[in-house]
């Protein structure tokens, strides 16, 4: 290696120190300062949303209108939904590729530092933006995540242009931020590392980062339409004019579906991290999972239409998105098999990241076989906005996409700061967690399947018990993430030293390093066997 | 290992460009697409062209009766008349079909209206040719104004042979607040 | 205690607390009172007794290793990380399972949009919050709103059995007869949702939608609005009576007389 690649590695020479007090995270371009600042903010949006679940669960612990009035109830879920995907699930993700993608490709930093910072900066401006809504005279979103036309272009409240201005922010982030991670992994690799001996984490989050730049600017469009048919006299979806409201729904959901394995790909990656290193012994069907992956991000563009079974597709249509979402599972299994097959004749052992990975195997697992039986087209115009659906996506999303996020946090917080957490609380943590999310998500599958639609504030007397049962379990499940954040502080703050090797079973380049890590994280490209 | 991020930059720049793209050009591919299978029973309510014509494709052959209802509905509960002179029709395929809308205004402002035509079963909308339509276009009724709108069709014989009954469906709208 | 045994006390608890005794709970999905609920209601069961299977069958390998390939026991990993056999065989058997399960699901499918030779029609109107039902070519209109008191709902009052599953006029349909429903909207996209025929279709303003059913038992039946459709979406439901024949005809004959006239409703609607 010459001199001249070790200078072209350091983009911004100027900056070797990091600034003092505050100045050193507004204009810091270190991507582990960046990726320290998305896991707070994705942390703090992660109680945000969790506050407004609270509420929900509070509101359906029985019957009758409790707290809100049925419009504030809308205003909730909208706001939860929002707040847990843009900027709890999303912003989470991109700040362990910010932390671990140069640690693990043998980088010094991420390839475009100034871009980073800016990207993430957008980011606490556009929930700032989306979250005022609230305060506004007037309603918040409430139309649902989705924002399906015409709830939400002519009957939408007005602080609905700063939800479509708010989605354009985080739309802009997200895919600076991609385009940061694809050239990081694609040109900032250490020589020896080919594209195949890279870390599944970091083979799931380029294959991310290519969904994020071809949805998030769908999303965009879907929402400009909507500003302009708010604003602008179009009528994209408004029937007087000769558009469709149901062409929203196919726009949205072109977006939608791959956005679900963008919330769950890095995840995936994750899993193949640490199932691994617990089980002390190579991941079984690298390669498999490689391809694996691929195809599910290939096939996430073919299967939106699953999401509108009952707006009266032409039946050839819907037996064609059956079977493709049906395929979809294949893929998916072949990884779930591989996974167990790395745990098969392991030497396993059971630390909160290795406990916090099992659990999401069986609950996301759980999760898409739910999915399976809602891809059956006359079996979904039962499930359709029931809490079945609830259910499943909470089933893949919260111990898919979250548990990922708080097992990777487990794995690498001794490298990130260079101390041991607390295992003992990081036990009563996951036990907990674990228990808590299955009693308030488990009941939801009878709540659907005996008729409870998804978004009502109040319901009919049978289906009271159930909603007791969840609610008590999501109370019990938010209070304990309060214990994972003192686990998190009181490990930044102090505790035993962790050495470079955190895990005995660990493998890759960031455990070469010491811990915590130097502020440029590879200054000479490592060698990679 | 020195490679420029500046082209791979611009390429993903020009990914996102062009998919940002791609999302508006959806609508005009979306509305093909109902053209060609009758999603939505969404019927195009442009004029037809001046080739347009109607083809009789010789009718007498064909000896099938199917049954038209004639379904109306007011947006926003409209304040306006809108009535059909029958409830349904029996239609033979392939014969050119005539029959009279009525719409009176109930208010005492001037009003623009659009109907919007939908078809179901869906898949069954390419198979409606119109002639004229009071959908092709907006109308604008003075003040209590009533008017007869007519409608001139024909059914494709290519219709299929298990179709004894459909619905074509207006739906009055008031476009008066986005025509100012 | 130690973290794991404290949590299974805790798990105990919950459960304890917060199932309350006595009541009536329904786990699963109706099997309704039509051919294709009943054929919906089998397909569910036996997508999910094959996903059991599936499950079994991965979970029990996975606990496998969880007790017995423990460091703890003392044993070393073995070094196996790939197998194309392998990899091949689990790819291919369930993409078997899958296509095999999708057939009966096609079949069902074609099944209920065969429209064709309907007795009556019956078009389904969804409002901002209420749903209105018109005979077509009968010339009766039904508006159909919520019945239960706002004092049930601000819990100022004690809740009846039917609370929030009750209007004022329920959709009347006589059994055994194939009956097409039209779905479109007033206003916003709401969707019409009666679990015991197994039918839901979106409301869609400025389109129609359409469905049918043929229901073998006369009785009353629940439902509601599924698709979020503003304010009060949780409060508009659908009650169904299915009626003999012979009892509907009286029914309809009553309600022809009722409205002679159907003109277009003169209420100013709730503007956006």
């Amino acid at each position: 290696m010459s001199s001249t690649t070790e200078t072209h590695f350091l983009d911004v020479p100027e900056h070797h120190e990091p600034h003092k007090g505050i100045r050193r995270w507004v204009f810091t371009t270190n991507h582990k300062d960046i990726g320290t600042l998305y896991l707070w903010l994705s942390f703090i949006m992660f109680l945000v949303g969790g506050a407004m679940a609270m509420c929900i669960r509070a509101e359906l612990f029985k019957p009758g209108l409790q707290f809100f009035d049925p419009g504030f109830f809308n205003q909730l879920t909208t706001l939860h939904g929002l707040i847990m995907i843009f900027g709890a699930v999303m912003p989470g993700f991109v700040g362990l590729a910010n932390w671990m993608l140069p640690l693990m490709v043998g980088a010094p930093d991420m390839a475009l530092p100034r871009m980073n910072n800016w990207s993430f900066w957008i980011l606490p401006f556009a929930f700032a933006l989306l979250l005022s809504t609230l305060l506004m005279k007037g309603p918040a979103p409430d139309f649902g995540w989705t924002a399906y036309a015409p709830l939400s272009t002519t009957y939408g409240p007005k602080s609905t242009d700063f939800f479509i201005f708010s989605v354009h922010l985080m739309g802009i982030s997200s895919i600076m931020g991609a385009i940061n991670i694809i050239a990081t992994i694609l040109n900032c690799r250490a020589p020896s590392m080919t594209l195949m001996k890279m870390p599944i984490f970091v083979w799931t989050w380029l294959i991310t980062a290519f969904l994020l730049i071809a949805v998030m600017p769908v999303l965009a469009g879907a929402v400009t339409m909507m500003l302009m048919d708010r604003h602008f006299g179009t009528s994209f979806f408004d029937a007087a004019g000769g558009g469709d409201p149901v062409m929203y729904q196919h726009i949205f959901w072109f977006f939608g579906h791959p956005e679900v394995y963008i919330m769950i790909l890095p995840s995936f990656g994750i899993m193949s991290e640490i199932i691994p290193t617990f089980s002390r012994k190579k991941l079984f069907g690298y390669s498999s999972m490689v391809y694996a992956t691929s195809s599910i991000a290939f096939l996430s563009f073919l299967v939106w239409a699953h999401h509108m079974f009952t707006t009266g597709l032409p039946v050839v249509g819907e037996i064609y998105f059956m079977l493709a979402t049906m395929l979809i599972a294949v893929p998916t299994g072949v990884k779930v098999f591989n996974w167990v097959a790395t745990m098969f004749r392991g030497a396993l052992s059971f630390e909160a990241p290795m406990l916090f990975c099992v659990a999401f195997l069986i609950m996301f697992t759980m999760g898409g076989f739910s999915g399976l039986m809602l891809a059956m087209v006359p079996a979904d115009y039962q499930y359709h906005d029931t809490y079945f659906v609830v259910a499943h996506f909470h089933y893949v999303l919260v111990p898919g996409a979250i548990f990922g996020i708080i097992a990777a946090v487990y794995y690498w917080l001794p490298k990130w700061t260079g101390h041991m957490y607390s295992e003992t609380l990081a036990k009563f943590h996951f036990w907990l967690s674990a228990i808590s999310i299955n009693v308030l998500f488990f009941p939801m599958h009878f709540l659907g399947l005996a008729g409870m639609p998804r978004r009502v504030p109040d319901y009919a007397l049978e289906f009271a018990d159930f909603n007791r049962i969840a609610s008590v379990g999501g109370f019990v499940f938010g209070a304990s993430q309060l214990l994972f954040l003192y686990i998190v502080i009181k490990t930044i703050r102090g505790g035993t030293q962790a050495p470079a090797q955190v895990w005995e079973g660990a493998h890759g380049l960031e455990w070469t390093l010491s811990s915590p890590p130097p502020y440029h994280s590879f200054i000479t490209p490592p060698n990679v066997h | 290992m020195k490679k420029s991020h500046k082209t791979l930059i611009y390429r993903l720049f020009i990914i996102v460009g062009l998919m940002f793209g791609f999302t508006f050009a959806l609508v005009p591919i979306y509305n093909v697409f109902c053209d060609v299978t009758g999603l939505n029973g969404k019927v195009d309510t442009k004029k037809p062209g001046k080739f347009a014509r109607y083809k009789n494709e010789n009718a007498s052959k064909s000896n099938r009766l199917i049954v038209l209802e004639l379904d109306i509905n007011h947006h926003q509960n409209i304040r306006c008349e809108f009535t059909s002179e029958k409830p349904a029709l029996q239609v033979i395929p392939g014969e050119l079909t005539h029959t009279t809308y009525h719409v009176k205004n109930l208010t005492d402002k001037k009003m623009v209206i659009q109907a919007i035509p939908s078809i179901s079963p869906g898949f069954l909308a390419k198979h409606l040719k119109k002639l004229e339509c009071f959908c092709f276009e907006q109308q604008t009724l003075e003040p209590f104004e009533s008017r007869d709108l007519p409608l001139r069709f024909w059914l494709e014989t290519a219709i299929p042979e298990d179709i004894h009954r459909m619905t074509l469906s207006y739906t009055l709208f008031d476009v008066t607040e986005s025509k100012k | 205690m130690s973290p794991s045994r404290l949590s299974t006390l805790l798990f105990v608890l919950l459960w304890a607390i917060s199932f309350p005794a006595g009541a009536d709970y329904t786990f699963n999905m109706t099997p309704g009172i039509t051919e294709i609920s009943r054929g919906i209601h089998h397909l569910h069961m036996t997508i999910f007794w094959i996903c059991v299977a599936i499950g079994t069958g991965v979970f029990g390998v996975m606990f496998y290793a969880i007790i017995w390939h423990r460091k703890s026991r003392g044993v070393t990993a073995a070094q196996f990380h790939e197998s194309t056999v392998v990899e091949i065989i689990w790819t291919l058997i369930p993409f078997t399972i899958l296509i095999l399960m999708a057939i009966p699901a096609a079949q069902l499918l074609l099944k209920m949009h065969n429209t064709a030779e309907s007795d009556l029609s019956i078009k389904i109107v969804g409002h901002q919050w209420y749903w209105e039902y018109e005979y077509l070519g009968e010339g009766v209109k039904i508006i159909s709103r919520l019945a239960t008191p706002q004092d049930q709902i601000n819990n100022r009052d004690i809740k009846e059995p039917h609370y929030l599953r009750e209007v004022d006029n329920p959709l009347v349909v006589p059994e055994k007869k194939k009956i097409r429903f039209l779905t479109t909207s007033n206003d916003v996209i709401h969707a019409w949702w009666m679990p015991a025929l197994g039918i839901k279709r979106d409301a869609i303003p400025g389109f129609i939608n359409e469905a049918w059913t043929n229901i073998d038992h006369t009785g009353t039946y629940r439902g509601q609005c599924a698709e979020l459709c503003g304010a009060l979406h949780g409060f508009m439901p659908i009650v169904l009576e299915v009626k003999t024949e012979a009892e509907y005809q009286t029914w309809l004959a009553a309600k022809k007389a009722e409205n002679v006239k159907p003109t277009p409703k003169p209420i100013q609607s709730n503007t956006p």
